[in-house]
């Protein structure tokens, strides 16, 4: 899919720290309900980001200093979050699925945050920006109801 | 992330564990500490009450994980045996045996969101907390 009229709202940089977990989940919590998101989509959007931000600051950045930014729009009814950082270029989306009807002792060991992601969303893909930084796009699809000009508070009359 | 404890005195007596907050990388050792100090100091029968905890990220099955391996006493946890312990930890429940850790009131949408990882089934979780304390 691509994304040629997505609507942003906003785009947010964080310290690549464990600590900002909660305000990177409200972040996305207050954008979404601006927008009339409902609770169940909003902690699906905040679980995945949640997963893929622990990710790239455990594993990408290894605990130490960097960067995430965090850009949220819309293009119709869908709502879009892309998540980057400059961290060492990795592609989660080629992460393998685990198969969790495998008997415990024989499952792999990686994989289960961005397991989680897959189903969160209704689109995962990765991608390089212009300057070589990881992006990756979470898009879930027939979300948003409410008067979007409403919510990016114009005048709708 | 607050934690309070409290003590059910009965036949057993069981330790509460009430979890106030979101469950995620940030916090969840702080969790698996508490257990651990509670472990050393004679805890045998944990219950994770899990009613005001609104968030719980892939790091809670980490927490749900490390304390299991406590409460078995096996010491500090070691993540590369996540599956067996979880495995393992079914078993004891299956078998009544060996020491034992208890959720209580997962949040339905939590629940929902962790399901799909297939490992909900293997830990014992309640929705009431008579049913609860009576399984120990």
């Amino acid at each position: 899919m691509v994304h040629s009229m997505i609507h942003w709202r906003s785009k947010t940089r964080f310290t690549a720290d464990i600590k900002n977990l909660e305000p990177i989940r409200c972040l996305i919590q207050e954008e979404t309900q601006a927008l009339g998101v409902c609770d169940d989509d909003i902690y699906d959007l905040m679980l995945a980001a949640t997963e893929l931000a622990t990710n790239t600051i455990e594993h990408g950045y290894k605990m130490q200093e960097g960067w995430i930014e965090i850009e949220i729009g819309y293009e119709n009814t869908d709502l879009v979050i892309v998540l980057s950082d400059g961290a060492p270029k990795f592609d989660p989306t080629t992460v393998p699925i685990p198969n969790v009807n495998l008997p415990l002792k024989e499952r792999p060991m990686r994989g289960l945050g961005v397991f989680i992601t897959r189903h969160m969303v209704d689109e995962f893909t990765y991608q390089l920006d212009d300057a070589g930084n990881n992006q990756v796009t979470l898009v879930k699809k027939n979300i948003l109801y409410k008067d979007k000009e409403d919510a990016d508070g114009n005048n709708s009359q | 992330m607050e934690i309070t404890v409290s003590e059910h005195a009965g036949e057993k007596t069981i330790t509460i564990l009430h979890i106030d907050g979101y469950l995620d990388s940030s916090n969840y050792t702080q969790l698996i500490d508490q257990a651990q100090e509670l472990f050393s100091l004679g805890t045998e029968n944990l219950l994770l009450d899990m009613e005001k905890c609104g968030f719980i990220s892939s790091a809670g099955l980490r927490a749900f994980y490390g304390i299991a391996m406590i409460m078995r006493g096996n010491g500090p946890p070691d993540s590369s045996q996540v599956w067996t312990t979880f495995s393992e930890m079914r078993a004891d429940i299956d078998k009544m045996t060996g020491a034992c850790c208890k959720i209580l009131n997962l949040q339905p949408k939590v629940k929902q969101s962790l399901e799909i990882t297939g490992i909900l089934k293997y830990l014992d979780i309640y929705n009431d907390l008579e049913t609860a304390l009576a399984s120990f």
